[in-house]
C-alpha cells in the first residue's frame, strides 16, 4: 500500500466515522446473544484519540516512516534555507497526523469480522447458526491472536474489538431475539434412525469432532446449549438437577449403552435418579453395566445368561456427550428437563430398551410409567405411547433371521455385542470375554440384576422365553398385570413377567439394592429352570437398518409379496423367519418350495394329480395351499408360479374346458 | 378340487411343429397338434377344413413340415410350448439373460427357430417331460447341430430316412415322411398297450409293492372306489403302473410305484421333488422312465374308462 492509497483510506474511514458517530448516538442498546459478555454501554462514544485507535500495521509502519521522515525533516530543517515549500509539507503532515487519529472501522472492521449475513428470520436452525458463527468465531479468534502478537497492545485490542463488536452489532443484528428452531420428538427419530443408518459404527473421535463442530464453544448461557454440556463435576450436575427422585429417571437409548459400554467411563456422581428396576446386588453371573452405579464392581457375565438387561440402561446425560453418538446426546436432554418442557421427550429412548421386542431392560420407562403413574402423570407421560415399533426391531431382529437354535444373536447395532436369543437385549460375555476374560472389571460395572421384567408376547410359549440361565438354581415368573401394556403398541397381547432368580456364583458387591414397586401384581406363574436350557434362539448377523425399502427387497428376495406399511412388512418377514429356516435369501427361499412341496405331499388326491401331469387349475390350487399353510397368503403368484415349473406341476387357467 | 369332464390322460402323441413355407423359405409357422398328418393336410388345404389363417394366405402354400417335437404329458403343457416358441422374446419360460430373440421383429431365421426350441427344453418344466425331437429335412438337421449359438442341451434327436427326394413335390414327400414318422412313433405304444391290457384283462391282479387287489374287468365300480378310496373321483379306474419294458411283468398300483421312484431319487440326490424323472423296475431292474409309465398307465386308464362306459 503506498502513501496515497494510505491517505485515501483515511479520508473514507474519517467519512465513515463522522457517519458512524451520528449513528451510534441514535442505537438502542440491543443485547444481541453473542456479546452478552463483551457488551459496552452504547451510549459511550469512541473517542477519537489516538490511544484507542489500532491501525493495520501496513498502514502504521506507513505512518510511522512518514512520521520519522517528517521528523527527520524537521531536525535536518534547522540547517536548510528558509523554504516556504518545507513548511507546506509540514502542514500537510500535521493534517495527515490529524486524520490517522480517526478510527479506521472500516479496515479493521474488514479485518477482524465476516459480514454477518442479514437473517430475514427470526427462526434458526441451531446447526446453521452455530455453523456461521463457528467460522467467524474462529477467525475472530484468530485474528485477535495475531493482531494481538503483531501489536503487542492487548488490552488496547480487546477494548477497540469489544466496542467494534458492539456496533457492528448494534448495526447488524436483526431487532428481533433469535429463535432457534428445535426439532421435535419425531424430527429426532428420525434423524437418529438416518445417523444410525449411516454411521453405525461412528468412531468415538469422529463424534467428538463432529460435536464440536456444530456445538463448539457453545454460549453457556444459552439453555439448550447448557443442556448438552457434559456436567462439570457431581456437585455442579447435582445442583442443576432438581427434580425429585422418582419422578424422572434418566434413561438412555441401549444404543448408547451398549455402545459405550467398552468405553465406559467410571461411573459418575450418582445419579439421584432411582432405577425402578430391584436389583440384587449380591450374586453376579451376570455383568450388567450400570454407568450410575458408583460402584465400580463388575461381575462377568456367563454366555447366554440370563437377560439382564438394561435395567441399568437408565444412563443419564451425566456421560460425556461426545463420547456418544450426537444423536443420544441430543436425546438424552429430552428427557429430563421438567423446566425445559420440550417436545424433545425420546420415549424411543427408553423404548429402544424395550423396544428389542418386549425386551425389557429398559422398562425403566415401563417402570418410569409405572411410577409416574403414582406421581406424577403429566409429567412423565408414557413414553412407550409414542414408540414406533419401527424401532423395536434395532437389537434383536425377528426379522433378520430365522428362529432357528442358535446361541446367541448378535446386536443390530454393534457386532461384538451379543444378547441372548430371548427378546431382550443384554451386554453378554462375548463382550466381557472379547474385551478381558481376566479382567471383568473392565466393564463399566453393572450391578447383576436378579429382578427382571420382560415384555412376553402372549403367543409365545413361556419355555421359549426363558433363556438359558446358567447358574441359576431357581428362577421365578410372575406375570404381572397387563394394565402396564401400553394400549398405544401394537402388540397389545403381551405380559409383564418379573423373572426373579438366584445365581449361585456369588460376588461381594452389595452396595446397591433397589428395591422395586408396584411388581408382582396379578397372577403368578413360576416355573423352575434349574438346568441351562437351550431354547430356540435366532442368530442374527448384524442388521442393515430396517427401512421400508430394505424390507421391500428382503421380501421379494425371499419370493414373498410386500404389503403397504411398514409394519405389515414387517410382521410379514417375522412370518417368514419363523417359518422358513435358512441363513441366506436362497436357503429361505428353497425352504419355501420345500414347505409347498410338503403341503402338496400330503394330499394324495392333489399328489396323483401331480405325478400323472395333470393341470391343474392355478386359483384353485393358490386357494388350497393358502387354507393349508398360512404363509402361502404373502407370497407373491409368480413364486408360487415358479415352484410349480419347478416341481412339474402344468398349471391351467380356469376355464370351462 | 374340481372334477374334470373327462379324466385326464398323458396324450398318446401330442407334438409342436415347425412348417416352412416351401416357395417362401424365409416364411415358418409354428402349431401343436395330436395328429401331424391331419393338421399338415389342413395347412396345405387337402383337407377341406381346419386350416390356420396364416397358412392359408396365397403365395406361402404349400408348407413342409421341417421339425417336430414331441412328448408332451398334456395338451396345455403342449400349447404352453407352443406359446412360448412362438413369443421366445417375452416367454417366462426362457430366463431374459438367456434370451435368443430380443424382441418381436427378430429371431426368423431357422436357427432362431430351432435354437428356441433348445432353450425352452432347458427349462425345468418341460425337461421334466422327455421331450425328443424329430426332423424331417436334413438342412435343418445341419442347423441344430450346428448351434450357432451355443446354447447346448441334449435331446433325444430322430431324423426321417430321407432318400434322395425330388425337387418338386416336395411337400408330397414330406407328407409321406410325417406318416412314417407318426406311425413309427405310436406303434410301439399301441402294442405295449394291448398287452398290458390283455394282462389286466385277466381280473384281480394285486400290486407287486403294496398286495392290495385291483380289478380291471370288474364292472363293480364302487368296489375300485372303495379300495381307492379317493370319494372325489367319479367313476375311474385306479391307475395302475406297468413296466414299460416288454419282457417284464411287474405291475402295481401307479402310486406304490411313485413313492419308490421317488424314495429312491431322494436317497440318491437328496432332492424333494414330487415327480421323479425315472427309476428301477423293482422286477427287471432296469431304468424307466416315469413319464412312459405314466403315459401307459393312464392310457389304460382311460381305455377301461371307456370300456366301463360302453
Amino acid at each position: 500500500m503506498d502513501f496515497h492509497a494510505a491517505q485515501r483510506c483515511l479520508k473514507l474511514a474519517a467519512d465513515v466515522a463522522a457517519d458512524a458517530d451520528h449513528e451510534l448516538d441514535d442505537t438502542d442498546v440491543g443485547s444481541p446473544p453473542l456479546s452478552d459478555d463483551r457488551q459496552i454501554p452504547m451510549t459511550q462514544i469512541p473517542t477519537k484519540s489516538k490511544e484507542d485507535v489500532l491501525l493495520s500495521t501496513q498502514i502504521q509502519s506507513k505512518l510511522d516512516e512518514v512520521e520519522s521522515q517528517s521528523a527527520m525533516r524537521k531536525n535536518l530543517s534547522q540547517y536548510a534555507f528558509d523554504n516556504p515549500t518545507i513548511s507546506s509539507k509540514e502542514s500537510g503532515s500535521s493534517i495527515l497526523e490529524k486524520q490517522v487519529g480517526i478510527t479506521r472501522k472500516r479496515t479493521v472492521k474488514a479485518r477482524t469480522s465476516k459480514r454477518r449475513k442479514n437473517v430475514a428470520s427470526g427462526v434458526r436452525s441451531i446447526t446453521q447458526y452455530n455453523t456461521e458463527n463457528f467460522e467467524s468465531a474462529r477467525d475472530r479468534e484468530r485474528t485477535r491472536q495475531v493482531i494481538t502478537l503483531l501489536s503487542g497492545k492487548k488490552t488496547k485490542m480487546k477494548d477497540i474489538l469489544g466496542r467494534l463488536d458492539t456496533d457492528k452489532a448494534a448495526k447488524l443484528q436483526p431487532k428481533r431475539p433469535e429463535q432457534f428452531s428445535t426439532y421435535d420428538s419425531r424430527e429426532w427419530l428420525h434423524i437418529r434412525r438416518l445417523l444410525t443408518e449411516r454411521y453405525p459404527r461412528c468412531p468415538t473421535s469422529q463424534v467428538k469432532a463432529v460435536f464440536e463442530y456444530v456445538y463448539g464453544d457453545h454460549d453457556e448461557n444459552h439453555v439448550w446449549y447448557a443442556s448438552q454440556k457434559p456436567p462439570v463435576d457431581a456437585g455442579h450436575n447435582v445442583s442443576q438437577t432438581p427434580y425429585s427422585v422418582s419422578e424422572s429417571p434418566l434413561v438412555l437409548t441401549l444404543s448408547q449403552a451398549l455402545e459405550d459400554s467398552e468405553e465406559r467411563i467410571p461411573s459418575r456422581a450418582m445419579d439421584p435418579f432411582t432405577y425402578n428396576v430391584s436389583y440384587d446386588t449380591r450374586d453376579a453371573s451376570e455383568c450388567i453395566l450400570n454407568t450410575t452405579d458408583e460402584s465400580q464392581s463388575e461381575i462377568p457375565i456367563c454366555d447366554d445368561t440370563a437377560p439382564f438387561v438394561q435395567a441399568q440402561m437408565p444412563q443419564s446425560y451425566l456421560l460425556d456427550p461426545s463420547q456418544i453418538g450426537l444423536l443420544t446426546t441430543n436425546e438424552e436432554i429430552s428427557i429430563e428437563s421438567k423446566e425445559q418442557a420440550r417436545e424433545l421427550r425420546f420415549p424411543k429412548m427408553a423404548h429402544l430398551a424395550d423396544s428389542g421386542l418386549e425386551s425389557v431392560g429398559g422398562s425403566s420407562a415401563k417402570l418410569t410409567g409405572e411410577r409416574s403413574g403414582d406421581s406424577a402423570p403429566d409429567s412423565l407421560p408414557r413414553r412407550t405411547s409414542l414408540v414406533k415399533l419401527a424401532e423395536r426391531d434395532e437389537l434383536i431382529d425377528l426379522t433378520q433371521e430365522s428362529f432357528s437354535v442358535v446361541t446367541s444373536i448378535t446386536s443390530g447395532y454393534r457386532n461384538e455385542i451379543q444378547v441372548p436369543a430371548t427378546r431382550t437385549a443384554t451386554i453378554n460375555s462375548r463382550l466381557a470375554a472379547s474385551s478381558a476374560p481376566s479382567n471383568p472389571m473392565s466393564f463399566g460395572c453393572r450391578s447383576p440384576a436378579h429382578h427382571l421384567e420382560f415384555r412376553i408376547c402372549r403367543n409365545l410359549s413361556l419355555s421359549d422365553v426363558l433363556v438359558q440361565l446358567g447358574n441359576c438354581s431357581q428362577a421365578q415368573w410372575n406375570i404381572l398385570e397387563s394394565h402396564l401394556n401400553d394400549s398405544e403398541e401394537e402388540e397389545n397381547n403381551y405380559d409383564i413377567l418379573n423373572l426373579s432368580f438366584n445365581a449361585t456364583q456369588v460376588e461381594p458387591n452389595s452396595e446397591h439394592k433397589f428395591s422395586c414397586s408396584d411388581l408382582g401384581n396379578g397372577s403368578s406363574s413360576s416355573t423352575e429352570t434349574n438346568s441351562p436350557r437351550q431354547k430356540r434362539i435366532c442368530s442374527i448377523h448384524s442388521a442393515p437398518p430396517l427401512s421400508a425399502q430394505h424390507l421391500r427387497q428382503r421380501l421379494r428376495a425371499i419370493g414373498f409379496k410386500p404389503k403397504r406399511t411398514r409394519s405389515a412388512m414387517l410382521d410379514q418377514v417375522e412370518l417368514a423367519s419363523q417359518h422358513l429356516i435358512g441363513d441366506t435369501q436362497e436357503k429361505q427361499y428353497q425352504a419355501l418350495f420345500e414347505q409347498l412341496t410338503t403341503i402338496v405331499e400330503q394330499n394324495p388326491v392333489l399328489l396323483e394329480k401331480v405325478y400323472t401331469f395333470e393341470p391343474i387349475v392355478f386359483p384353485d390350487l393358490i386357494k388350497y395351499l393358502m387354507k393349508s399353510h398360512p404363509l402361502v397368503d404373502n407370497l407373491e403368484e409368480s413364486t408360487v408360479r415358479e415352484w410349480a415349473d419347478l416341481m412339474g406341476i402344468c398349471l391351467r387357467s380356469a376355464s370351462d374346458s | 378340487m374340481t372334477s374334470v369332464a373327462t379324466v385326464h390322460k398323458v396324450p398318446e402323441f401330442y407334438c409342436c411343429y415347425l412348417l416352412r413355407s416351401v416357395p417362401k423359405k424365409q416364411s415358418f409357422y409354428i402349431g401343436s397338434t395330436p395328429n401331424p398328418v391331419r393338421r399338415l393336410r389342413q395347412h396345405n388345404g387337402d383337407l377341406s377344413n381346419g386350416s390356420a389363417y396364416r397358412t392359408k394366405r396365397a403365395g406361402l402354400r404349400p408348407w413342409e413340415m421341417v421339425a417336430c417335437v414331441y412328448g408332451f404329458t398334456s395338451k396345455i403343457a403342449a400349447l404352453q410350448f407352443e406359446h412360448a416358441w412362438q413369443h421366445s422374446y417375452q416367454t417366462h419360460f426362457i430366463k431374459d439373460e438367456r434370451r435368443l430373440v430380443k424382441n418381436k421383429a427378430g429371431g426368423r431365421s431357422l436357427h432362431h427357430k430351432l435354437g428356441v426350441i433348445r432353450l425352452l427344453i432347458e427349462n425345468a418344466f418341460f425337461s421334466r417331460m422327455d421331450l425328443k425331437i424329430h426332423f424331417f429335412d436334413p438342412e435343418a438337421v445341419k442347423v441344430w447341430d450346428q448351434d450357432r449359438f451355443n446354447i447346448g442341451g441334449e435331446v433325444i434327436k430322430t431324423v426321417s430316412d430321407l432318400g434322395l427326394g425330388t425337387c418338386d413335390e416336395h411337400h408330397v414327400e414330406n407328407l409321406i415322411h410325417v406318416e412314417l414318422f407318426f406311425r413309427n412313433v405310436l406303434a410301439p405304444d399301441q402294442m405295449r398297450i394291448a398287452q398290458q391290457l390283455a394282462l389286466l384283462a385277466h381280473g384281480e391282479i394285486s400290486c407287486r409293492v403294496c398286495q392290495v387287489t385291483f380289478n380291471y374287468v370288474s364292472d363293480d365300480q364302487d368296489e375300485n372306489q372303495k379300495r381307492e378310496l379317493q370319494c372325489n373321483e367319479e367313476r375311474s379306474s385306479p391307475l395302475v403302473a406297468f413296466c414299460p419294458m416288454e419282457k417284464c411283468d411287474f405291475v402295481s398300483h401307479l402310486r406304490c410305484l411313485h413313492r419308490i421312484f421317488l424314495d429312491d431319487e431322494r436317497l440318491e440326490n437328496g432332492t424333494v421333488s414330487l415327480i421323479p424323472k425315472s427309476g428301477d423296475c423293482p422286477s427287471c431292474e432296469k431304468s424307466i422312465l416315469w413319464t412312459s409309465v405314466v403315459r401307459y398307465s393312464t392310457w389304460l386308464r382311460d381305455s377301461n374308462d371307456r370300456r366301463c362306459e360302453d
